[in-house]
């Protein structure tokens, strides 16, 4: 089975009638209460108004069969997305200022999403994060703290010691 | 001569129901039963009618079949489906409830209340 066959299949399934299918008996519906308006003794012009008043016209009939079965939002949609296009190149001007906002606006949102993301946000690759601590140098009796200056030998030296941390571990800037 | 009667919302999907419920009828023919069972009492139309036709046979309650009309011309026949027969069940009886409710309290005097 070809793929416009399948394609062919589950859209029948959506609409099972065609727009002509529609229109043939819609037509025919109409005819006759024309005929039987003129047979009321309705003039022939008035006649042809009147049904049409009353039960619509030819050309709209498909339309609200595609919104008795629900297709409504889908047109409506589809239509937006034309008028859009079709704006677009009325004026590309403006459509490629728009194309242009929005692709920088998109970028740089994304690059400093990705830098926050891997400096602040990501978790670091160690197990029990919550438990992680930082070692920093100070003296708070003179009233400064340092920086996490401390010499990897001596981290090494006094870590067993202090059983306060499981793990000690010491890197070089 | 009797004045018309504007149908409220939704209850045009019902009357059609009942107009094919009593034998397949062809979109015009049940424009005329409606007309005909109500005594021509009913502005039913102003092109609302095919939409809920539409919506019927979507809704798998009527059915519709091409076939030849009595002057010899090319109709589309619809039938009540069962689903449609217990749609038109649901419907008679909650119509029937709620309008003699709504009577019911429409037509009570003061000494009896």
């Amino acid at each position: 089975m070809s793929v416009m066959t399948t394609m062919r299949r589950s859209w029948h399934s959506i609409a099972p009638r065609t727009p002509s299918d529609i229109e043939e008996e819609f037509r025919t519906t109409l005819d006759a209460y024309q005929e039987d308006l003129v047979r009321q003794g309705l003039p022939e012009e008035e006649a042809r108004r009147k049904a049409q008043f009353d039960l619509g016209r030819t050309a709209v009939q498909n339309e609200s069969y595609r919104e008795a079965i629900g297709l409504r939002l889908f047109d409506e949609f589809g239509g937006d997305i034309r008028y859009g296009l079709r704006q677009m190149r009325h004026n590309p001007a403006f459509a490629w200022t728009a194309v242009m906002t929005l692709g920088l606006g998109i970028g740089a949102t994304t690059a400093i999403f990705s830098a926050v993301y891997a400096l602040l946000i990501r978790p670091l690759p160690y197990p029990n994060q919550d438990r992680l601590m930082e070692i920093l140098d100070g003296n708070p009796k003179k009233g400064w703290m340092g920086g996490p200056l401390i010499s990897p030998d001596f981290v090494a030296r006094v870590s067993p010691k202090w059983r306060v941390f499981a793990v000690t571990h010491s890197q070089r800037p | 001569m009797t004045n018309p009667v504007e149908l409220p919302q939704g209850t045009l999907e019902m009357l059609i129901l009942k107009a094919v419920s009593l034998g397949p009828l062809h979109g015009y023919g049940i424009l005329l039963r409606i007309q005909q069972i109500s005594g021509e009492r009913l502005e039913i139309l102003q092109g609302s009618f095919y939409t809920a036709v539409y919506r019927l046979e979507r809704q798998g309650w009527i059915k519709g079949e091409w076939g030849e009309s009595e002057n010899k011309r090319r109709a589309r026949f619809y039938s009540l489906t069962a689903a449609g027969r217990r749609q038109l069940k649901a419907e008679t009886t909650r119509w029937t409830d709620m309008t003699a409710v709504v009577a019911g309290i429409l037509n009570k005097n003061v000494e009896e209340i």
